[in-house]
């Protein structure tokens, strides 16, 4: 027997329910207006009156509407079809919706109900199993998409019976499991899991132990991102935010991207609409859309379903983590999903923290950082959730509350710069404000060495000492004057501005520079500081600038050349013999 | 809004603040549309019986027992090829009197566009302006803001981009702007002889600041007509979106609200983003003076 209310009070979104019985908290109700039923969420219980945000208009609601509670929160359905989908919020298929206009209420199915997987078993009848563990699997598009015991059955069951291979919907019973008490359960290849809590289902959860790449030079080798680490991204307005995870989100070893657009304008999203189904992805052949998913409440949808989007993009990729799959998560902003935080906070009258933000920001942000990671699963695969997030700190601002409590969570911070973005530095990521924790991890420092070259990382170290201290002698230059330092200030300068204009800067909009796979990376890393670490022993300072500016032309002219073809062996050879002459 | 017969009167407020009343009623929707003492005002809070109307010109001069009346839908606006070439008050009543527009009555503020049906905005709007076609250029489908300081002459290169973008219809709201300004806008629509384009909400200085609150809308009500209904390439103009913040601010400043970051209004973020939906054919320039 559902719990129902009635409308006692309106505040904007914030509706005040008397109930009839017992509620819980984010459990979910709805709200009868008309023809159509409104979807809320308990935020606040007081006595009988339940405090429930709605996340749609409440316009024209009248007291005494009914409410009918659910019994449950928020939940995400996970089952085939998710892949290439495009969904709002709360999981609404954005493709269904015939109209122009999303009117209020409207829900579609987030899957096919009706479409046939081809179906085959895995498991075998006798097994013990438990939530997570693979029951069998089907083919959507091109990943073997597991079924699995749903997570919430979390005691050990015993397989009693497994349905045969065939071509069925995923509402056909594919599995008959008993508990220890005798009672059997029917599992289908749907269900669903409350989005706020984090899947489990995994054995372990290990230190990160090898990088992602992102064929992004100032990522990849400055600051890499682990493959199941966090990392965010600040950045002033038109500082290359969305480009960059657009960028990402091209070209990431990742088998799946998540992409949550959390109020941002839909212009971005359309661009991901237009584009991604046509292009391919360069390491599988498959065309991108057939490896993204899209979440998007864009600004102008309603305010509350934002902070379900991060947690349904989340719950997404957990479910496909636990089939032993590389997800990556990007969302589009988290700082806008803060302001919704601190607009349900103002409405219930907290009192505000800083800058009005609500007292658990910080912890909020933290416990949803933590649910990204590397998982060993049961039966040996791993899998991994990759979490890259962006802020917007209003006014460019990074000591604001949302950037500094999500420095405490991620690992990675890529902090883009005003003064870059506008010297058209791009992508503007700082090489000194931005660090990677990763570097320190000795895993991924023995992973390095492996897979890159031996003392890569005490290399990269060098790198960004020359970058700081190229910095240093600029500031110098300016203070004292061209003639007022010694020659070496402008060799040091000059060798910095060298690794910044090759390595650190990339062209998002060149088809070769673009990308940049680890490999090349490491080629042109390394000679670019083979040739920073001769000393060139200039009498005048004039011979300096004109020196590296001829070599940063030609270093540039090997970034947009074919990798080893041969006018990239034309370019090298004559950069080594200009370095050689001097 | 005519009066229907069997329309219940409230004669008892209980609270009167400078910008909002309280009274007890019942059957009242939330955002609702009402009458107190001839002044239009909208339902914004609703506590068991206790209703919350924020009165738009402000509640000077309003008694205990003014008459209150409940129009029972949110405010609306008449769309049809009328509109073009009028200039409005912000409740979308014509100004220097004519007919009212005829047309069909819709809601403002009503459904957002689903941004799977949006198509990539591709079209350059050329202004003209070497600063903006070759640096920052406006997009057809964007929304662009101008930043500029009280001194700047922002309102003359709103007018020029306005002029020279190729649009079908362009939509100007105007929110606390000076009556010389809004004149101004006026004779250059005149004298480009392009009024026939030209649609005006208008909301100036004279007017009571909180009416501010229902340009946007009406202006974005009036946009998607011509874009979404007519297919017609539409540019519209908001300025200036500190004053509509501003109005935020002392709504719920009076409502004693918690204020948020600088004494906005928490919503006030949302609001604004929200006011700068877009379409999908729908040229759109916004003016946001200071940082928000």
């Amino acid at each position: 027997m559902k719990t129902t209310g009635k409308v006692q009070g309106i505040i904007s979104n914030i509706v005040i329910v008397r109930t009839e019985g017992a509620v819980s908290q984010n459990e979910i109700c709805y709200i009868t207006i008309g023809d159509v039923k409104l979807m809320a969420e308990v935020i606040k219980v007081i006595g009988k009156d339940a405090y429930v945000q709605v996340f749609d208009s409440t316009r024209g609601l009248k007291i005494g509407a009914i409410v009918e509670f659910e019994g449950h929160m928020l939940e995400a359905t996970l089952a085939p079809g998710i892949i290439s989908r495009n969904y709002d919020g709360l999981q609404n298929d954005l493709e269904r919706m015939e109209s122009l206009f999303i009117e209020r209420g409207t829900k579609t199915d987030p899957i096919d109900y009706e479409k046939l997987w081809d179906y085959k078993p895995l498991a075998k009848v006798g097994d013990v199993v438990t939530a997570g563990d693979w029951l069998g699997e089907v083919k959507e598009l091109w990943v073997d998409h597991k079924i699995m015991v749903p997570f919430v059955m979390e005691e050990s069951y015993t397989v009693k019976s497994l349905t045969e291979a065939g071509q069925y919907n995923v509402n056909k019973v594919v599995a008959v499991l008993t508990d220890s008490k005798g009672e059997d359960h029917e599992v289908t290849m749907v269900q669903k899991w409350p989005v706020k809590k984090a899947i489990k289902g995994y054995v372990s959860k290990p230190r990160p132990s090898r990088i992602m790449e992102t064929g992004v030079r100032a990522i990849d080798t400055f600051n890499p991102i682990a493959d199941g680490g966090t990392g965010f991204i600040p950045g002033p307005f038109g500082a290359g935010k969305t480009v960059l995870q657009h960028a990402i989100s091209k070209q990431a070893e990742a088998d799946l991207i998540v992409m949550v657009a959390c109020g941002e304008r839909a212009n971005e999203v359309v661009e991901i609409f237009a584009e991604f189904p046509h292009l391919d992805d360069p390491r599988t052949g498959h065309k991108l859309m057939e490896r993204t998913t899209i979440i998007c409440n864009t600004s102008n949808m309603p305010v509350a379903a934002r902070e379900a989007s991060v947690y349904t993009g989340m719950t997404i990729a957990e479910y496909y983590r636990a089939m032993g799959l590389k997800v990556l998560l990007l969302a589009d902003s988290t700082s806008r999903w803060a302001q919704a935080l601190r607009e349900m906070s103002n409405r219930l009258e907290e009192l505000p923290g800083q800058d009005a933000f609500p007292m658990d920001l910080s912890s909020i942000i933290s416990s949803f950082y933590a649910r990204a990671g590397l998982v060993h699963l049961r039966g040996g695969a791993t899998g991994s959730v990759t979490f890259l997030g962006t802020v917007s700190p209003a006014g460019g601002n990074l000591k604001e509350p949302v950037t500094e409590s999500t420095k405490k969570a991620a690992r990675c911070f890529y902090a883009l710069s005003q003064q870059r973005a506008d010297s058209k530095r791009y992508p503007a990521i700082d090489p000194l404000d931005s660090y990677s924790k990763y570097l320190e991890y000795p895993e991924i420092v023995e992973y390095l060495d492996g897979h890159i070259e031996n003392g890569w990382v005490k290399n990269v170290m060098e790198g960004k000492t020359l970058v700081r201290r190229g910095k240093e002698a600029a500031e110098q230059i300016n203070i004292l004057g061209d003639d007022g330092v010694p020659v070496e200030y402008h060799e040091m300068f000059w060798k910095s501005e060298l690794v910044d204009f090759v390595i650190l800067q990339q062209d998002a909009f060149d088809d070769i520079d673009a990308n940049c796979p680890i490999e090349r990376q490491k080629f042109m890393f390394d000679f670019v500081m083979e040739v920073c670490r001769k000393q060139y022993g200039f009498v005048e300072f004039e011979e300096c600038s004109a020196f590296f500016k001829n070599l940063i032309n030609l270093f540039k002219q090997l970034n947009y050349t074919v990798w080893q073809s041969e006018e990239f062996a034309k370019y090298e050879s004559e950069i080594r013999s200009i370095v050689a002459s001097k | 809004m005519t009066t229907k017969a069997f329309q219940k009167i409230y004669t008892k407020i209980d609270n009167i603040t400078k910008a909002t009343v309280t009274l007890r009623a019942t059957g009242v929707g939330n955002d609702e549309l009402a009458t107190v003492g001839g002044h239009l005002a909208q339902v914004v809070k609703i506590m068991g019986d206790q209703v919350t109307l924020q009165v738009f010109e402000g509640t000077e001069g309003i008694s205990t027992d003014a008459e209150v009346l409940f129009h029972g839908v949110p405010p609306t606006l008449k769309v049809g090829d009328g509109l073009a070439g009028r200039f409005f008050n912000a409740y979308g009543e014509p100004l220097e009197g004519g007919a009212p527009v005829e047309g069909e009555e819709r809601e403002i503020g009503g459904p957002t566009v689903n941004p799977f049906r949006r198509r990539q905005p591709s079209e350059l709007i050329a202004t003209g302006i070497a600063g903006i076609d070759l640096n920052n250029t406006i997009v057809s489908g964007q929304k662009i803001p101008f930043f500029a300081d009280p001194d700047q002459p922002y309102n003359q290169v709103m007018a020029n981009v306005a002029l020279r973008a190729k649009a079908d219809k362009i939509i100007l709201g105007g929110m606390g702007m000076t009556n010389d300004d809004f004149l101004y806008f006026k004779n250059l629509f005149e004298n480009a002889g392009v009024l026939d384009r030209i649609v005006c909400f208008v909301n100036t200085t004279e007017n009571p600041p909180v009416e501010r609150l229902l340009v946007p809308d009406m202006a974005l009500t009036a946009a998607e007509y011509f874009a979404a209904d007519k297919g017609e390439k539409v540019l519209v103009l908001l300025t200036d979106m500190t004053l509509y913040a501003d109005a935020l601010a002392i709504v719920s400043n009076r409502m004693d609200q918690i204020p948020s970051k600088d004494s906005m209004p928490a919503r006030s973020t949302r609001i604004l983003q929200r006011s700068t939906r877009r379409l999908c054919s729908c040229h759109r320039v916004v003016r946001l003076p200071s940082s928000l």
